[in-house]
């Protein structure tokens, strides 16, 4: 339309009448002539699509990034330093996402009042397919190093070693062997580590950090010339789980911070893992793809496409080897199904189901069906004011397919069983300890409160980690654990101080080593404690960078609570609460532990002769 | 291993950042003695080492001695002291809450039991009544003998510290007291009695209310965590005293508070609040605007 023509719609007189705009002198294309070229394909759609950093899409969409994205933990020690953080913002408010109204929004009848409504329908169609878009490739600053080409074989070749009877704990000598992430002291938010797993061999490491990125590192397979250490552990894949989002009904951000990772167990030769922020739990294939398909007769080995005219001759294409390449694609998404945090996943010895535990319910899954989801427990009250007790962690047991335990903050664990009720709010079995009355003090309840419970790999124990000490119970004995072991328990009389600065509410985690003989758990100042269980032997290490040449032996610490301090021995005064250790791991089959920092992940084995 | 890091958590976690374990000597550090809420930690030793002569405590200054006669006149008031402040400390926790995400429901909930059980034991404990039965000359007797030992070593840094605590708890326990709070810090001579008074105050004055208001706070946060809108955000903006978030606002108070009296202090407090401009407000406005303009244009 005339410029002079939308100002008379507008009920204004136009200055002037305008000159032929370009459009109307521009001579059409001559009929005949055949154009050189027809302009061929951009650049950026010839090189493929790469996917921006999600700062970058943050910046596109004109909001400041609330951090930079860290580095990951697929980086060198050597590697640039973080960035720093970014003011806090909402991200873009502009368009909504098209996610249906969660459920529990809905008027429900009452807590606890059987499954909840499946989404159905283009909603819930909706999320699933937007969620399979291919995720965003990694984008490293750096190249990523480069590995050898490998078939996926059988894992069967590390040594077994005898760990059980040779005397345990203090018997092995740990040493250091590898240490990722930066080396900084300015730790980037976003780089905190939030999870460790080894999956169910081995040789698969992963890790969550609060940037909702996945790192998976993977064990090189053993030299045989080395035969003193086993093989390194080397950055296999990393991706962008989850997002932040926003909650809009609520004006509160989801955090994307990856609170637990488990694996399941490999099937063929792609790997699973569930992984899940607050919210949010999303199933991960892994594959490798070594091989790519060459010699199509309309596209050209960049990708673009030719005249099918000026093909001549036709070729069947074939599979041709390329360098390995490691792909991670979210095959479900679990979403819309928790009010409160999650705290917990664990996935059942069926393989089919697992839970998500939050701060009141426990909700049972299908791996295949993300639209609903059985809730089993649930300790809302009527009314909210009269809230006591949450849920703090949950697990399902290793071998029995319909028990499971959860432990709340109150220091109780209930043992409930799935074939008793469709809803499981009576326990089968409470497990509680009396209290000990010469300890109490106004903060008996808050050390009390139980953060991680993990049962043995045998399923006969259970292990709770509550602030001071380490329990050991006995599925068949309710009334008392059968081992006690202190962790700190010389914090104990600093509990007040530590609840100023909000220390005591850490929630540590705790494992058990591969044959349920040892014990670990990790505490303050960098230092991780393991007891073993058959020599009642117990030791604290440090996970500090001033050890790291490979294969140190790893000095043990001792803090010294009060009076006179020994040389070597470290003042209760002296150290470092902001730097703690909460998250540990232990190779299934071997003596190798992930141990994670704030932002840094060490690896120590024991020593190999 | 001295490997100690001064380095404060995030801001809202840097209030409660404190030096619990303190050294055998450090020098004379602003920052943190600003950061560090000024409730000296040999109160919260076992109740067995208060009642034993010759006390060691450790402060911000260095070691001294605590008699033993002192030791014994303050052995009951010195529990109701711990008592006191550490339930003051949780209310404040349970108000300070990072607001942009969902605060933790776990520790809400463990602060919150941490709450109630000190108000029952009080409750059980009679101590209402018993603070209020006290002549004025004696309860004044008292107030001055702890808080001169308390304050030996904490008046300097204490003085700008506590009034952010004041802002917090007069904005919750009504206007009323925020008025005779000020009073009663101007007549006290040390910075640890206005804090002891104002809870006398309380006790004395309307023990009930007081009970109410706990209970009235507590089944607040949990209504807040339990159903947010943009209105409750707002409001819980509104009561929570923002000069905490900005520590430039905080330390400027302080320092241009030194001289001046309690009083002032308080209005110089409240001043910031009201001119400094409080990004986690102004955001949610936006964000207020932006939904409205989604929900219109829809």
């Amino acid at each position: 339309m005339k410029a002079a023509d939308r100002w008379r719609a507008e009920g204004r007189e136009p200055r002037h009448e305008g000159g032929q705009c370009r459009a109307e002198v521009q001579q059409p294309r001559q009929e005949g002539r055949q154009p050189r070229h027809e302009g061929g394909r951009c650049r950026a759609e010839r090189a493929g699509r790469a996917e921006p950093r999600a700062a970058d899409r943050c910046r596109a969409e004109r909001q400041p990034p609330r951090h930079e994205g860290g580095q990951g933990l697929g980086r060198d020690m050597a590697a640039p330093p973080a960035l720093l953080r970014a003011a806090r913002s909402r991200p873009a408010l502009t368009s909504p996402p098209a996610l249906p109204a969660p459920f529990w929004t809905l008027t429900a009848g009452g807590a606890g009042a059987g499954p909840p409504q499946p989404r159905r329908g283009r909603a819930a169609a909706a999320s699933i397919r937007r969620h399979r878009r291919p995720p965003p490739p990694p984008a490293p600053r750096r190249p990523p190093r480069p590995r050898r080409p490998r078939r996926p074989t059988r894992r069967g070749r590390y040594r077994q070693h005898n760990m059980a009877g040779a005397g345990g704990g203090n018997d092995i000598q740990w040493c250091f062997s590898q240490v990722k992430g930066a080396v900084d002291d300015d730790v980037a938010e976003a780089d905190i580590i939030s999870t460790v797993e080894f999956n169910h061999s081995g040789e698969l490491l992963a890790t969550g950090d609060k940037g909702g990125r996945v790192v998976i590192f993977q064990q090189e397979q053993e030299n045989k010339t080395q035969s003193h250490s086993r093989g390194e552990y080397n950055v296999y894949s990393t991706f962008q789980s989850h997002e932040p989002e926003f909650d809009y009904l609520k004006s509160l951000e989801i955090e994307e911070k990856i609170n637990k990772i488990r694996w399941l167990p490999q099937k063929n030769a792609a790997q699973f893992l569930l992984s899940t922020n607050d919210k949010t739990i999303k199933l991960w294939k892994i594959s490798e793809r070594d091989k790519r398909p060459e010699g199509y007769n309309l596209k050209e080995e960049d990708g673009r496409y030719r005249d099918p005219t000026t093909v001549t001759t036709l070729r069947v294409p074939v599979f041709r080897p390329m360098d390995l390449m490691v792909e991670a694609s979210p095959r479900r998404i679990f979403a819309n199904a928790h009010t409160y945090h999650i705290n917990s996943i664990s996935i059942n010895s069926d393989y089919e189901t697992y839970l998500s535990a939050d701060d009141l319910r426990i909700n049972l899954w299908h791996l295949e069906i993300t639209d609903r989801s059985f809730n089993i427990v649930d300790i809302k009250p009527a009314n909210m004011e009269e809230l006591t007790e949450v849920i703090t962690a949950a697990e399902f047991h290793p071998n029995s397919c319909s028990t499971f335990v959860y432990s709340s903050s109150k220091g109780t664990i209930r043992l409930c069983d799935m074939r008793a009720s469709a809803l499981c709010d009576r326990h089968s079995k409470l497990f509680e300890e009396p209290e000990d009355p010469s300890n109490r003090s106004f903060f008996s309840e808050i050390i009390s409160s139980i953060s991680d419970v993990k049962f043995s790999h045998s399923g006969r124990y259970m292990m709770t980690r509550d602030y001071l000490s380490v329990k050991i119970w006995d599925l068949n004995m309710e009334n008392r654990p059968v081992e006690t072991y202190q962790v700190h328990e010389y914090l104990r009389s600093k509990l007040c101080s530590l609840y100023e600065n909000d220390c005591i509410f850490d929630k540590f985690e705790c494992c058990w080593n591969g044959s349920d003989s040892i014990v670990m758990t990790g505490s303050y100042n960098n230092f991780f404690r393991m007891f073993d269980r058959n020599s009642k032997r117990d030791i604290t290490l440090e996970a500090s960078r001033e050890n790291n040449k490979p294969r140190t032996v790893l000095k043990p610490r001792k803090v010294c609570a009060s009076g006179k301090r020994k040389k070597d021995e470290i003042s209760v005064d002296s150290l470092d609460f902001n730097k703690k250790i909460l998250h540990t791991a232990w190779h299934p089959k071997e003596n190798i532990i992930a141990v994670a920092t704030t932002n840094n992940l060490y690896i120590f084995q024991d020593k190999m002769n | 291993m001295g490997g100690r890091s001064w380095e404060p958590l995030p801001l809202c976690a840097a209030l409660w950042t404190c030096s619990p374990l303190v050294p055998e000597w450090r020098p004379w550090d602003p920052v943190h003695m600003l950061l560090t809420p000024v409730v000296p930690h040999w109160l919260f030793q076992n109740m067995d080492t208060m009642f034993v002569r010759g006390l060691k405590r450790k402060c911000f200054d260095g070691e001294e001695d605590i008699e033993g006669t002192l030791a014994g006149i303050k052995a009951i008031p010195s529990y109701n002291l711990q008592r006191q402040s550490l339930l003051d400390m949780s209310l404040v926790k349970l108000q300070l809450c990072h607001m942009l995400v969902e605060p933790n429901l776990c520790r809400s909930v463990l602060i919150a039991n941490t709450v109630r059980q000190i108000q029952e034991e009080m409750t059980q404990d009679g101590t209402w009544q018993m603070i209020n039965t006290q002549s004025p000359g004696q309860a004044s007797l008292d107030r001055l003998v702890s808080t001169d030992i308390l304050c030996r070593s904490s008046r300097d840094q204490a003085e700008g510290k506590h009034l952010p605590a004041y802002g917090a708890f007069s904005k919750d326990f009504g206007s009323d007291q925020a008025q005779e709070s000020s009073e009663t810090m101007s007549t006290a001579s040390s910075v640890q009695a206005p804090r002891n008074l104002q809870s006398n105050v309380w006790e004395m004055e309307n023990p009930q209310e007081n009970k109410g208001n706990f209970q009235k706070s507590l089944d607040q946060i949990f209504e807040t965590l339990e159903n947010k809108s943009p209105n409750s955000v707002e409001d819980l903006f509104s009561e929570v005293d923002n000069s905490y978030y900005d520590l430039d606002t905080m330390l400027t108070g302080m320092m241009s508070n030194t001289k001046m009296g309690h009083c002032d202090g308080l209005e110089t407090f409240s001043s910031p609040t009201n001119t400094a401009s409080n990004s986690n407000c102004k955001s949610d406005l936006n964000d207020l605007d932006h939904i409205v303009e989604i929900l219109v244009e829809s």
